[in-house]
């Protein structure tokens, strides 16, 4: 069940990152660039294996993440094809695999950035959709989450020619894009700079859309500060505030929307996927917020089944998820 | 002075009907009161949203220039000022 929240109420997603988070985001581009050293020195199989202390240090001193690390498997162990797809029932010890997962994507992160798709293999689903568009000379909004490699999307956007917009809170990726960047100089990726609370934000992703080009929201996180409408939607069987934004935005322009998401599927062996997202016409004024609803409900849905089936690849803790 | 009240009132309820604030009328806004985020608590959809409405009422085009915008959707007063300056034509589609 969805409700939407009444307008203007914002919600906020007060606390700050947990640590794991901090070590993406924020800090240790030290260890970052070691990983990256060790990468070409040692090859992958070799430098693979010093994620498992990365891992255990970050098991050990981030108590917070860890916590919701084991409540989050163990909700997915409600499901059945979610209880396949772990390792075993959520113990004290599941948190260790949630973090090892991370930073191994972490990791082909930066052997994407460094060495292209040559050591990695990608497969494609649903990715006819964006040709399609480009062909037409269409916008679309890929609307991703912080489950997988929320990364590569952009890399393969720029493989087939395809501009690739993306909106973020550049105060939390600024660090970690300037590193790529650093290891990939030539990266053409836009990022369009969100600023909460800006009136501005939205005309500039217009601009992007009618420019044919595609735009990336995420939809698995509230602004810092506010400045979203925040619907609640159940999400594992526990009521999630997500964002409707990116949806109204959809409905408002009538521009195709997508689920958009790269998974993890063995070693080096990634699936970018791209599912519609349902009819996206030019819905009236009147039925706007609730054609919006509609499409952040089959969003979340799909998103809830790529967490059952990828289970340890959701990498979203932050309190929006403890709202209820 | 008449008309450039006339317009801001009309942008008002432009203001109300396009974003379905049905629980305020055009007297409830203040001409020069900020109108997002900490005024009627509108957001940047809204903000979007009320310029294609503009644009339809008035044929007035608002590009993606964020420092322009924020001026320009500062109040209904600067509102009112983008109008007249781009030559919009008030009463040219009511229909």
């Amino acid at each position: 069940m969805a409700a939407a929240m009444p307008r203007p109420s914002r919600a906020r997603s007060g606390k700050a990152p947990g640590r794991w988070e901090e070590f993406a985001e924020r800090g240790s581009l030290g260890a970052l660039r070691l990983m990256a050293r060790l990468y070409n020195l040692l090859g992958r199989r070799l430098s693979r294996a010093i994620l498992h202390p990365i891992a255990a240090y970050f098991f050990l001193h981030d108590r917070g993440s860890r916590g919701l690390s084991r409540r989050y498997l163990e909700r997915v162990w409600v499901y059945p094809e979610g209880r396949a797809h772990l390792r075993g029932r959520p113990g004290f010890f599941a948190p260790y695999w949630h973090y090892h997962e991370f930073a191994l994507q972490i990791f082909d992160r930066m052997v994407l950035w460094g060495h292209g798709l040559s050591e990695l293999r990608m497969d494609h689903q649903g990715s006819e959709h964006l040709f399609a568009l480009k062909r037409e000379r269409r916008g679309g909004i890929l609307i991703g989450a912080h489950l997988g490699s929320f990364d590569m999307p952009r890399q393969l956007a720029g493989g087939h020619g395809i501009t690739l917009n993306v909106v973020m809170f550049t105060a939390h990726a600024e660090r970690i894009n300037r590193f790529f960047k650093s290891l990939d100089p030539t990266s053409q990726m836009r990022v369009l700079n969100l600023e909460p609370g800006s009136v501005g934000t939205s005309f500039e992703i217009k601009a992007c859309l009618d420019r044919g080009e595609l735009v990336g929201i995420m939809g698995d996180r509230l602004p810092a500060g506010g400045g979203d409408t925040p619907v609640l939607i159940d999400f594992l069987g526990v009521p999630m505030a997500f964002p409707l934004s990116p949806f109204r935005l959809a409905c408002l322009l009538g521009v195709p929307a997508f689920l958009s998401l790269c998974l993890r599927k063995g070693d080096a062996h990634y699936e970018a996927v791209v599912r519609p997202l349902g009819n996206v016409s030019k819905v009236s004024r009147h039925d706007r917020d609730k054609a919006a609803v509609e499409l952040a409900r089959a969003w979340v849905q799909g998103l809830e089944q790529a967490c059952l089936e990828h289970p340890y690849q959701w990498f979203n803790f932050y309190d929006t998820w403890e709202q209820a | 002075m008449e008309g450039a009240e006339a317009l801001e009132t009309e942008i008002k309820q432009l203001i109300i009907d396009a974003l379905k604030l049905e629980d305020i009328q055009s007297v409830d806004i203040d001409s020069e009161a900020p109108l997002f985020i900490e005024g009627l608590g509108l957001d940047s959809i809204d903000a979007l949203e009320l310029a294609m409405a503009l644009q339809d009422r008035f044929g007035v085009q608002i590009q993606d220039d964020p420092d322009e915008n924020r001026e320009i959707f500062a109040s209904v007063r600067s509102l009112a000022d983008f109008v007249r300056t781009q030559g919009g034509e008030p009463w040219a589609d009511q229909d």
